[in-house]
Parts: structure tokens; sequence; C-alpha cells
């Protein structure tokens, strides 16, 4: 298996809601690899095309396009690119949908950084990379 | 004209009754109160009682002591008939036997026979006028008859004595002629008098006879006009009570709750009918309330899931931020921190509202009518159930008119109106499908609609009669409780207002609230309204 740097890893991060991806891009390149940080799913579909991301996390309900229709695609452009949802209360129907369609885990808001990471880490791993922590968290 | 007269007597009788009752009530009250303290317990209950039934009876009385008085002066009038009728037979009876005794006379005069029968029937006349004496002395005036009567008799008899002495004698034909004269001039008066009296006999039976027919037209007249009087009361006072019950009846079906005004001067079956009748819509009212809340916090348990989704936005926000903060505490700049700090803040204050709102919405509020506007209640409504609209992912048109007058009605309740509707109709849309909400002027005066239209599937006809019947659902049992259209009917009509459903199978289906608009001046109530609140 081809072992990549870390710093090639690239994490594709979309979310409505703007505070989301303000606080998870600094946690996200603690693991030292690369942050894209998406509010519109269109505009993210776009950079999807664009580019091979190696982890797109999104959020399962948003009002244009939902999450698991962003799940279908990438699916679709890239079968190695892990897709992690983020449900929210009660939609357990949702994600076993998503699981099903493939994805790769999925965490419940509300979560705190670190199981995002933890759950990125283990993505990671699917895909042969090794991402460590560039310093603990206190 | 009549009837107001009667209305006015009756009223004014009713009043005086009432006095003088109300004096024996006070006089009975002191006595009670000299008996036992607590008397000032039964004072409250001192508005008179005067029933249908004594009504009834005292209608009654009254008609039977007419018609009693009326039935006496009849008898009376008929025995002075009688009476009457006797007399005139007497006198007939006279004057018969006193032309008899005359034309005997006359006989005698001219063939010298018949003094018997002449003396005879003088005789008859005594004894009839003895037997009668009475009566004849009353019409007649004096004994003057009598003693007339009697002379005759007696000149009839000299005369028979005479006629007995067989010798004849220059003196004693002198005397006979004298007689005969006296006995003509006598007959002749008593034959005058006899007919005077008979006359006046027959005059005073006429009159009576009249007297009697009179009596008895008016008597008949009165007893109609008493008896129509007395029913009309009676069934004035009936129908009248029973038009204020209708009046009150087609009040409370309106739901527009009023208080039943019974008469104030006295206290009759009607007033006990009406209690009861106030208690059975006060326990109507408190069962409507219990329905309305229970659906209402059904509705909120709706609503909950929705806001349970919407809250994790922010509190996810919160705990992202929070662990960075607390993560990267060391390394961040000072403005860095501020800005965290500042979307802790507003992420709380973003969850709040939520919870505000649905808390707003469940809290069990008494009914405020105040002025409103029709279109702030409906944004509102989609505050409220903003999660659960998202969550559905329909999307909602709504248009308000401009400048639309105020309605006059209790905010909450019409919150939980149009919410009804909206998850109504939320229920029967597909994700991605819309809704469209107008508020406008209605095409009748003085009201406004709301007009909640969904492209669902529509209503079939069989369903259409039910959909406002408490308990009907076509939901499964954790969905629907049956109750949103029949709690939100009684809350429009509260209001004075209609709910309408108009549908089309597999088109959508409409449904559009009416409400009467306000007419007292905005500013100032809403001022006054403000000021009740702080
Ligand atoms: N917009 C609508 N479209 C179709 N059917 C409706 C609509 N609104 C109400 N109904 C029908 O009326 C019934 C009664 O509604 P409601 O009184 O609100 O009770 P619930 O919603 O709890 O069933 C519903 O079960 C449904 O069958
Ligand atoms: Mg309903």
């Amino acid at each position: 298996m081809l072992m990549m740097t870390s710093s090639k890893f690239e994490v594709l991060l979309l979310d409505d809601e703007p505070i989301v991806g303000k606080r998870l891009r600094p946690a996200i390149l603690k693991l030292g690899c690369g942050v894209e940080v998406f509010e519109s799913p269109a505009k993210a579909i776009k950079r999807i095309n664009e580019k091979e991301f190696d982890v797109v996390v999104t959020d399962i309900r948003m009002d244009e396009i939902d999450g698991i229709e962003v799940l279908e695609y990438v699916t679709k452009k890239s079968s190695r690119t892990k897709v992690i949802m983020i449900t929210g209360y009660a939609m357990m129907e949702l994600a076993r949908q998503a699981m099903e369609k493939g994805a790769f885990d999925f965490i419940a808001k509300p979560f705190k950084p670190e199981d995002l990471r933890v759950v990125i880490v283990k993505a990671a791993e699917a895909l042969g990379v090794k991402l460590t922590l560039s310093h603990e968290p206190q | 004209m009549f009837n107001n007269c009667l209305d006015k007597w009756y009223k004014c009788a009713l009043q005086r009754l009432k006095r003088v009752l109300d004096a024996a009530v006070e006089r009975q009250a002191i006595r009670d109160a000299s008996d036992d303290g607590d008397s000032s317990l039964r004072k409250p209950d001192r508005v008179l009682r005067f029933t249908i039934k004594a009504h009834v009876y005292i209608g009654f009385v009254f008609a039977f002591l007419i018609a009693f008085s009326i039935g006496i002066a009849l008898v009376i009038t008929l025995l002075m008939m009688d009476r009457n009728l006797e007399v005139v037979e007497i006198s007939n009876k006279y004057v018969y036997h006193i032309l008899e005794a005359r034309s005997y006379e006359k006989d005698f005069l001219l063939n010298g026979v018949g003094l018997k029968d002449a003396i005879k029937n003088i005789r008859a006349l005594k004894d009839l006028f003895l037997e009668h004496y009475g009566e004849i002395k009353k019409i007649v005036g004096s004994n003057d008859l009598l003693s007339k009567t009697d002379k005759y008799g007696k000149l009839l008899e000299t005369l028979e004595d005479l006629q007995a002495v067989t010798v004849s004698s220059a003196e004693l034909s002198a005397r006979r002629e004298k007689i005969k004269d006296e006995l003509q001039a006598l007959g002749g008066e008593m034959v005058i008098v006899a007919k005077e009296l008979m006359r006046k006999e027959r005059d005073s039976l006429d009159k009576s006879m009249l007297l009697f027919r009179v009596v008895h037209i008016y008597a008949a007249v009165f007893l109609i006009l008493f008896i129509t009087f007395i029913l009309h009361l009676l069934g004035f006072r009936v129908l009248r009570t029973l038009n204020r019950f209708t009046v009150y009846m087609s009040q409370i079906s309106s739901s527009r709750h009023s208080k039943f005004q019974s008469s104030s001067f006295y206290r009759d079956e009607f007033s006990d009918l009406s209690g009861v009748l106030e208690q059975l819509v006060k326990e109507y009212d408190r069962q409507q309330t219990i329905i309305s809340q229970s659906h209402k916090l059904r509705a909120v348990g709706t609503l909950t899931a929705g806001v349970a989704h919407e809250l994790n936005n922010p509190i996810n926000n919160i705990t992202l931020t929070a662990h960075m903060l607390l993560e990267d505490y060391l390394e961040l700049s000072d403005d860095e921190r501020l800005d965290m700090i500042k979307d802790l803040i507003d992420e709380a204050g973003r969850a709040r509202l939520i919870v505000r709102n649905l808390l707003d919405f469940a809290r069990e509020s008494e009914s405020i009518m105040e002025p409103i506007g029709i279109g702030d209640v409906l944004e509102e409504t989609l505050k409220i159930s903003g999660s659960q609209v998202k969550l559905a992912g329909v999307n909602i048109e709504l248009k308000i008119a401009p400048n639309l007058p105020r309605i006059h009605g209790d905010r909450h309740q019409l919150q939980q109106v149009f919410l009804n509707l909206l998850l109504n109709a939320l229920d029967v849309s597909t994700k991605g499908g819309h809704l469209k909400i107008e508020v406008a002027m209605a095409d009748e005066d003085n009201f406004v609609a709301v007009k909640v239209t969904d492209f669902g599937q529509g209503i079939p006809d069989h369903i259409l009669h039910h959909i406002f019947d408490p308990f009907f659902t076509t939901k499964t049992k954790g969905k629907g409780t049956g109750l949103g259209l029949s709690v939100s009917q009684g809350i429009i009509a509260k209001h004075g207002g209609h709910i309408t459903v108009s549908t089309k199978q597999q088109r959508g289906t409409t449904f559009t609230v009416k409400l009467p608009i306000t007419t007292i001046p905005a500013d100032f109530s809403h001022s006054q309204v403000l000021l009740n609140n702080q």
C-alpha cells in the first residue's frame, strides 16, 4: 500500500453552520493535513469535481442539497474518498441510510473537536495513512 | 299600544307585589336574625321568587273568582226576574178577578143575577191580596187598593142583604140605587188602579229582563277579556323568556359566551333552568379548555422533535467553540478569544430563543383578547414551527397583504390554530414540496382571511364531513390526535370567525380562516394592553 505524507492528506469540511467550519479548521489542521471548509454544498461539490480529497466531512441536513446527495456524488466521483457524515438528533434512520450508501462513519451533533479527529484518524488508517496530533490537547 | 299598556300595568303590579313581599321577607329576616346569628348567609338570596306555577295559580284563582261573581250576579238578576214574573202573574189575576167581579156586577145590575159570583170573585181577590200582601203593597205603595176592595166587597154584601129583603120600599130602592152608584164608581177606580199595577209590573219585568241581558253580555265579554289578559301575561312571560333562551343558546353555540339575562324582578323556574345551563356551559368551557390544552401539548410534542434537532446546531457550535477555546487557550490571541466568547454568547442566545418560542406556546396562558395584527401572528407561528418545517424540507411561501386592519383576538390561541393547519399541511406535503399561506382582506365585509394551501393528496369526500369532529384522525396513533381541527374550530368560533375547507383530490387542500376585524382604535387599545402587561 502506498504511504502518503501527512501533508498531502486533504480533508474537505462541509457544514452550513459557519461556526463549525471556523472552529474545526484549526482542530483538523493540528492533524497535519490540509483542510478546505465550505458552507455551501454547491460550492463544495464544485471543488470536489476539481480535486480529489481523502476525507469529506459533511453535515447530513442542509437547505439546498443534503448530505446524502453529497455522499452519493463523492462515492461516484472517487471510490477511495472516505465520507464522514455529521448527523443531528434522532436521525438514526438517515444515518443508517448513509452507511448503506457507503459512508465511512457518522458522528452525531453535538460533538467535540476531538471526536471528529478520532474519526478522521480512523479514516486515514483505512487509507493507510498515519495521522498524529502535532501536539496533545491538555 | 294595548300590549304596552298591559305590560306596564303588569310590571307595575309585579313591582308592587314585590315590594309587599319584600317587606314580608324583611320581617321574616328580622325574625330569623333574632332566631339565629347566621341569617346573613341567606342575604344574597333576596330576589323574590315568583314562579310560573304561582303565576298560573294566581291567574286561575282570579279567573275563578270573577267567574264566580259573574255567576252570582246572573243568579241574582234571574231571581229578580222570577219575582217580577210572579208579581205580574198576581197582578194579572187581580185584574182578572176585578174585571170578572165587575162584569157580574153589571149582569146583576141589568138582569138582577150574578151577585153571588161577583162576591165570590171579590173574596178570591181578597185572599189573593192577603196572600201576596207584601208584594202588592210594595208596588202600589199604600193600603188604598185593599181598603177599596174591602169597601167594594162590603157594598156587594150589603146589596145581597138588601136583595134578600123581599119587601120593597122607596127607601130601600133609593138605598140600592145609591149603593149601585157607589159600586160602579169604586169598581171603575179599582180597575184603573189594577191596570196601573199591571202596567208597572210589566215595566219592571221588562227592566229586569233588560238588566239580565246586559249583565249577561257584559259578564261574558269581561270574562273573555280577562282570561285573554291572563293568558297573554303568562304567554308573554313564557315566550319572552324562551326567546331570551334562544338568543342565549345561539350565543353559546357560536361560543360567544355571555351571561343569561333573566328577569331582575323575580326568580322563577326559568331562573333555575338558566342556573343549570350556566353551570353546564361553565363545565363545557372547562372541558374545552382541557381538550385544547391537551392538544396543544401534543402539538408541542410534535414540535419538540424539530426543536431538538434545531437545538443541536447552537449546542454543537457551543461545544466546538468551548473545546477549541480550552484546547488552544494559550496560543490564541486576545481577539480570537474574544471572538470565540462572543460566538458562545450568541449561540447560547440562539438556543434560548428556540426553547422560549416553544415554551411560550406550550404555556397554559389564560385567554387575553387584544387587538393584534394577524400577519404578526402568522410570522410568530412560522417561527415556532420553523425547525419542524425545515425538518420536513418544505418551502413556505408567506404572503401578507399590506395595511391589514387589526383583529381582536388571543394571540396564543390563534397561533395554535395556524400551527394546527400548518402541521396538517406539512403532514401531506412531500419533501421539497411547498405550501402557501396568504393573509388578506376577505371577500366578506369586515373580515380578514388567512388561507393555508397545501399541494397534498386532498381530502376524500367521505372523510371531509368528519375532519372537524373531535378525535377524528386518519393518522397513525403516535402522529395524530384528531383534535387539531376541532380545537381550532372552537377557537375561531370564539373569535366570531369561521373555518372553511376546499379540497381537490390529488391537487391539494386550502383551509380558510376568516376573522372579524376590530373596531376599537388600535393605538388606544394597544397602549392600554401594554400598560396592563407592564
Ligand atoms: N391539509 C390536509 N390535507 C388532507 N387531509 C387533511 C388536511 N388537514 C386535515 N386533514 C384530515 O383531517 C383529519 C383531522 O385533522 P386534525 O383534526 O388536525 O387531527 P390530526 O391532524 O391529529 O389527525 C386528519 O387526520 C386528516 O385526515
Ligand atoms: Mg392536525
